[in-house]
Order: C-alpha cells, then structure tokens, then sequence
C-alpha cells in the first residue's frame, strides 16, 4: 500500500486550501482528457479514456437474455431485471496500491457496485425502446467489462465518462423474431454488417460520476484528484449527473470524517456545473468522430 | 411442493380495474398518495429501548410504529485475526427475517439488497467510533429487520448507534439519520412501505452527527433537479435534529433507570451483609 | 464474588445449591416469568413473541402456495419449521455457519408439528385441495438465555394458534388471488406444553439459564399435550438418569401445565 509522509498531506492540503494543486491546477479544474472509441473491434462497443495517467479501456458486450419464469422468486426477478452487468478489473501493474490480491479483489467489486447502482434507475436507459427484443421474454443484456490499464487517480469518474462513450459507440444487430408453430422463438440475425441499432440516441440520459473530495479544511473540496491527493482525502461524495443536469445518485463513500452541511450543498452545486459541462463537451467530441 | 406461485391481492386487482377505468375517461395519471393522520414532514411514533439483549455487549430495539427492527452489539472483542493493530476493526451485518415482508422474499443466507444496506449503515457509523481507542479488537453490529413497514434504515442506524452508547464504546457523538421519498412534486419524510415502493420515486437517506454538525452518510438514487435534492437534503438534516432529540432523551432515561437498579441493588446486598 | 463466579463457576453453583437457591434467586423447581404475545409482526400470517426471563424468540409465519405432489400424499406436511441462532442473540453464535444445535433443535420442532393434528382440509387454497397452502415458521432467537427449547415451542403452538389465512381465489387456471377481508384460521386440535431440566452433578434445576446449561451434565426436556400423554422425551448426557427423576420431572410438568395453558390461550385473546 502507498503511504504519504506528514509533510506531503500538509504540503498538499495548504496547496488546496490557498487553492493551487501541485500540477498547477485550481480546484475545481479537471485534467485534460482524451477519449478513443471503436478500439476493440470484436466489442459491441468500446472506448478507452486517458486522464493524465490515468487509463481506463472498456469494452461492451451485447447478449441476448431469456427470461424463463416470471414466477420465481423475488431476488432472482432482482437479478432478472438487470440490463447492464458490470465487471471492474485493476491491473496490478496500474499502481503500487493494488499489489494486494485479496484488497484488490474488494476494491474491483466496490467499483462495480457503485456504477451498477448508478445504472440501475430505469430512467438511466429507455430499456423498452432499445434493449427489448420480445417483451417479457426476451432482452439484450449489456456487460460492460472495463480495465484500469494505469492510475493516476479519479478512477470512478474515468470509468463512468468511458463506459458512457463506450456505450455511445454500441451497435446492436438488427434482430428478427420468428415463432415456430410450437411456439418456440428462434432468432434471425440481420447478415448486413450494416444493418445495426445504434445506441448513441439512448444514452441521452446516461450520467457520469463527478467525485469531490473533501480535503484540508472542511469546506475545501477538489474534482478529479491525483493519486497523491487522494492519499490524504477525509471524506468523499459520488454524485451522478445526467446531462439534464439532473442528480441520479449521490452517495458519500470511504471516509472516517463527515461533511457540514453546507459544504455538502456547495458540492452538489460544483458537481452539477461541471458534470453538465463535461458531458456536453464529450457529446460534441463523440458527434464529431463517429 | 414445486415451486410456488406469486400471489396477489384480490382487492388490488379490483382497485386496478377501477383506475384503469377512470384512467380511460381522464388520462391523469398522477402518482398520489395520502397519508391519513400526519402530515408530510411528520414522523410516525417512535419507540426506543436500549440494553434489552441480556447476551450482548449492547443492544437496542426500535419500532416505528410497524417497522420493528433489533440491533445487538459484540465488542470491542478481542480479534482473531492480527490484521489490524492500529484501530478496531469494525463490522456490520443487516439481516431481514423471512417474514420481515409480505411482498419481497427474503432467505437465510444475505442477500444483495443486505450487503448494499449493511455497508451504507458501517459506512454512517464508522466516523462516529473512536476506534482508535480499541487496538487489536473487533466491534461487531448485528442488525435483525423483525418488521419492514418503510424507513427500515433510518430505524437501523439509530437502533445501530444507541446499541453502541448502550456497550459502552467510545464516540465523538451518536449517528441520527433521516430518510425521505420524493415524488414529482412532495417530499414525504419518515416513508412507510408503501410509499418507498411508489414508482418513480426517488429514495434520499441522510445520517448526521449533530453535535459536531457532520453529515455521515447521504445516498441517494434516482433522478432529481438540484433544487429538489438541496431541499430534501435540508429538510432530512432537521429531520436528523428531531431524531437525535428523541436518541437523546431516551439515552439519559435509560442511564438514569440503570443508575436507580445499581443503587437498589446495592442497597440490597448491604441488607444482606447485616 | 463476581470474580469467584467467573473463576470457579462449578464450585460457585454447588456453593448455592447445596442450600437449594440458585444464583439469580429461584429454588431450584422455579420457572423463570414467562409472556407470550401474538400478533406483533403485521407482515406475517402469525407471529408470536415469546419470553421466558431473559430468553426470548419471535416466532413469524410466512405462507406459501403451491401445488402438492402427488406421490404418498399423507406423510407430507405443509408445515415447516426453522430456528434460527444467529448471532444477534449471543456472541456464541455465527453468521456464517449455521449452528448444529439450531438444526437439531430444528429437527425436533418439526416432528413435532405432525403431533398437533391440523387436518388437512385446512390447507387446502381452492375447494378441491388441488392447491394447497404451505406454511414455513421461522423462529429468531432474539436473546439466548437457556432454554431455547421450551420458548420455541411455545412460539410455535402460540403462533401457529395465531394464523389468519386469507380466503384463496383462483382466476383462469393460474391467476392467484387472496382475499385479506374474510380471514380463517387454523383448527388445532392439540396444545404442547413443554418443560426443560438441567442436570447438575446430582440437582435437577427446572428452567435451565446459560450458565446452568453450560455447567450441566445432562439435559431433558419433556413435551405434553393436554392429555398429558408424551410428544416429546429428549433426553442427552453423560450419565444415565433414574426412572424416579423422571416421574419426578413430569409431575413438575404436569403442575405447570393449567398456568401453560391460561398463558397461551390469553395471548391470542389480544
């Protein structure tokens, strides 16, 4: 595990209280980032993204979903009702945190979790419009497999921009259903490559993470954080922000320290004007090159 | 038996029957609720008793009117693995009983929906103990839903943190937390069941130590304006106020019940002696 | 005097019964004050709370329906019992692995469900018994203090006594519905009464507490029913124990047996 000494925390919270981080930037800057998509050809869809040294490449992969029997019971309906599954895996060369085997493994689950939850509103996605293949039988199920290839911290929100670019580059095959006389469903599979559905109109509501971190004095708090900073963070707030500027999810994570509630409304405040501005900024970059 | 089949209710059918019809006639599809004797910012009856789980370093049993739930406390223990020397190690576990609930089904072994509550709850409480305190120790929170009529959360931190000052453990202060169900236009607090399960609803859950003026723990999932969630997030940290009231009152009594059956106690063995 | 307690529990206890007291007070035949409520857990179907001194349980009954089937029909039960010793009631107790003794005590619960003699056509959803109810009583020991078995069967009895099952409606073959205004319950034509010993070097102590289980060589539990006739004789230990122990155990149960009954049957009149 990385340890931080007593003078770098102090050299680091009195940087953001007089608010200039140690790369130069104030704190509610974001590092530059550059977003790829179409790398993994065999994917459905895919985007890698790269904040300073921080890189995520995820893949998604569209599958088809029989659901068997509306009547079983409620946990597995739960488990039923999921579109989109979500596998987190930190390459242990990524940082000298995740040496670890056994944190690791917490740590990828932790991360997963949190996006899935994100996802699992139903107004994140129009499933009835762009995932339903026959209703109530018969879904695409989207698993959304991402690698942390490096970290330089801020993984949360790198994976959330480059899964919502990811899934902006899915295409799913147009499908044709044909019912046997026995009522059994098979499927056709449109043989034009270029014959797709396209999910890039349904990611209209998708919203990314913004995380803040809540560093030195209780109201100072900062965006897109270094691995440095992130050592000597208190307490940390996950919102979610769709491009409507609306709040989807906001949970307060890893942290033995609370927040003032003012400072919490302050966060909420920068995280709605910066998440809304990354998401039309990336819109624009993804409409530019399809 | 093979397999079970889902049952409903007779009387819904027949109030669905009728929505739809009038859903025909006027297209007003609305979600509204009524809540019969209190108004939306108003809390259902909440009963505290502490230090009712002979077995347990602490405990505590909180009803809410229907919602029942039990919390017990093990620890500071000692640990039987030599992880962590600095601080204790602190854990907790959310269960539901199998009949917690007429509509979800819930088994012996945990399931997700515990998982995800059971670290929320570590999650609002942890800030609170002076683990530091405890080195080479464990503290476990083992936490039994009897009864799930809505704000099952909010009655499990509560119960979690008085169980807590009931063991004895040190703490900067006790976690009160308030919960909230927003729909398009009302912002309900203190949800029972019915209102939790209301479609296009979004749930915000927020824990705070008042004393130091520190929001613990604040989730929230679904869509929301911001202005929405700035006022529900203010009108659960009241709510928290109100909570702690109710904590810390019923804290003082307790000690003093305590206090009183230590004297008579004593008072008895020194009869004896004579 | 707590230190010697803790140090030399055995020697503690033969200081006090040699003089036929128990530590907490009780003569050695006294039965800790025992309440049984029902009705507590509006989420089940029957539910009952039960209390003996510190030990407690709640009992909750969930209800089921399914299509039996159809092979040697008359040993199937439609009841089924489980305990549960989790960690909530002591720090003896685990959550990840269940306890034996929660099973074996389990076990037992369930034969004993076939004693109460509910007849069938209770069960049955439809008219013709082509559907049938299925009833699962799970009990949660909320404070282990001796004793688990005698407040499980309580519960057991008083919340099963406790069950309102709605009136089953059945639309186009396979549309199931329940009908919660017109409720009936369940015709039980038997009481359990049960009464557990703990057996100390040579005293029998009624009502056994924690540290008396602990500390004890041998425990019995005897189960009546109204009849006084046996439902169930559990008996495990070291040593084996005389015939006149016996006689004497269940005169004891028998005693008791008037007071078991008023406390069951006034539960449910709340």
């Amino acid at each position: 595990m990385q340890k931080i000494s007593n003078t770098e925390i102090y050299f680091i919270e009195n940087g953001i209280n007089s608010n200039l981080r140690a790369d130069g930037r104030s704190r509610n800057d974001y590092r530059h980032f550059s977003l790829e998509t179409g790398e993994i050809i065999h994917a459905s869809g895919s985007a890698r993204l790269k904040i300073s040294d921080t890189e995520v490449l995820v893949g998604v992969k569209a599958e088809i979903k029989e659901i068997k029997n509306a009547q079983s019971n409620n946990d597995k309906q739960q488990e039923d009702l999921k579109r989109f599954i979500f596998t987190v895996d930190c390459c242990q060369s990524a940082s000298s945190e995740f040496t670890e085997q056994k944190r690791l493994d917490q740590y990828n689950i932790e991360l997963a979790k949190q996006l899935e939850r994100l996802y699992s509103h139903p107004s994140v996605v129009d499933v009835d419009k762009y995932l339903t293949i026959v209703p109530g039988k018969f879904y695409w199920n989207l698993c959304i497999d991402a690698m942390v290839l490096d970290s330089d911290g801020n993984l949360l929100d790198a994976l959330s921009i480059a899964i919502r670019a990811a899934l902006y580059n899915t295409v799913l095959p147009k499908i044709k259903v044909i019912t046997s006389e026995y009522q059994e469903i098979t499927f056709e599979v449109s043989e034009d490559p270029e014959d797709v559905i396209s999910l890039k109109d349904a990611i209209e509501n998708v919203p990314i993470f913004i995380t803040l971190n809540q560093i030195g004095s209780q109201s100072s708090f900062i965006i897109d954080s270094t691995l440095q900073e992130e050592l000597c963070i208190n307490s940390k707030l996950c919102i979610g922000i769709n491009q409507k500027s609306m709040i989807c999810s906001i949970q307060k994570s890893s942290g033995m320290e609370g927040l003032e509630p003012q400072t919490i409304i302050q966060m909420i405040k920068s995280a709605k004007q910066i998440g809304v501005q990354i998401i039309s900024t990336m819109d624009k970059a993804l409409k530019l090159n399809p | 038996m093979r397999g079970s089949f889902r049952l409903f209710y007779i009387q819904k059918k027949k109030e669905q029957q009728k929505n739809e019809q009038n859903e025909n006639k006027n297209n007003n599809n609305s979600i509204d609720i009524q809540r019969n004797n209190r108004s939306d910012e108003q809390f259902r009856q909440i009963f505290l008793k502490s230090g009712i789980v002979s077995q347990a370093s602490g405990s505590c049993y909180i009803e809410i009117e229907k919602t029942k739930v039990l919390c017990s406390v093990h620890g500071p223990r000692a640990s039987h693995k030599t992880e962590e020397f600095v601080a204790a190690k602190f854990n907790c576990e959310l269960k539901y009983t199998t009949f917690s609930s007429s509509v979800d089904k819930y088994d012996y072994t945990e399931n997700n929906k515990e998982k995800d509550q059971s670290l929320i709850i570590r999650e609002a409480l942890i800030g609170s103990v002076r683990l530091e305190k405890y080195p080479k120790t464990v503290i476990d929170i083992y936490i039994l839903v009897l009864n799930d009529d809505g704000n099952v959360m909010v009655a499990s931190i509560t119960a979690a943190s008085m169980a807590l000052a009931d063991a004895g453990v040190e703490m900067y202060d006790m976690v009160a937390s308030c919960s909230s169900v927003c729909t398009k236009d009302r912002i309900l607090l203190d949800p029972s069941y019915q209102e939790e399960s209301l479609p296009n609803t979004t749930n915000i859950l927020v824990a705070k130590m008042p004393a130091l003026n520190q929001v613990t723990q604040l989730v929230q999932s679904g869509d929301l304006s911001y202005n929405t969630v700035i006022e529900a997030v203010d009108l659960n940290i009241d709510g928290c106020d109100k909570i702690y009231s109710i904590m810390k009152q019923n804290l003082i009594d307790s000690l003093e019940k305590q206090l009183k059956d230590k004297d008579n106690n004593n008072n008895n063995n020194n009869m004896d002696i004579k | 005097m707590e230190a010697f307690q803790k140090i030399h529990p055995l020697e503690f206890y033969r200081k006090f019964l040699q003089r036929s007291v128990r530590p907490d007070g009780r003569s050695l035949n006294d039965i800790r004050k025992t309440s049984i409520s029902t009705g507590a857990i509006t989420t089940a179907c029957g539910s009952s709370f039960v209390k003996i001194g510190n030990t407690s349980v709640i009992c909750g009954i969930r209800s089921e329906v399914g299509i039996p089937s159809f092979e040697n029909t008359d040993q199937q039960t439609n009841i089924f019992v489980n305990l549960e010793l989790g960690p909530i009631c002591s720090n003896i107790y685990s959550s990840t692995k269940p306890s034996e003794q929660a099973m074996s005590l389990s076990s037992k619960l369930n034969s004993l469900v076939k004693r109460l003699d509910i007849p069938k056509e209770d069960f049955y959803f439809d008219q013709e018994g082509k559907v049938l109810w299925y009833l699962y009583v799970d009990i949660y020991c909320l404070d282990y203090d001796g004793n688990i078995m005698d407040a499980s069967i309580l519960a057991l009895i008083s919340s099963l006594k406790n069950v309102k099952l709605p009136r089953g409606i059945i639309e186009n073959t396979n549309e199931y519905y329940k009908d919660t205004e017109q409720l009936r319950s369940l015709q039980i034509n038997h009481y359990l009464f049960p009464l557990s010993f703990s057996i100390i070097e040579d005293f029998i102590l009624s009502d056994p507490s924690n540290q008396e289980e602990q500390l004890s060589t041998s425990n019995l539990t005897i189960t009546l029913n109204e009849n006084f006739e046996i439902c169930l004789l559990s008996y495990s230990g070291i040593k084996p124990i005389s015939e006149t122990i016996l006689q004497e155990s269940f005169e004891k149960l028998k005693n008791r047996i008037e007071y078991l009954k008023s406390l069951i049957d006034s539960a449910q009149e709340h």
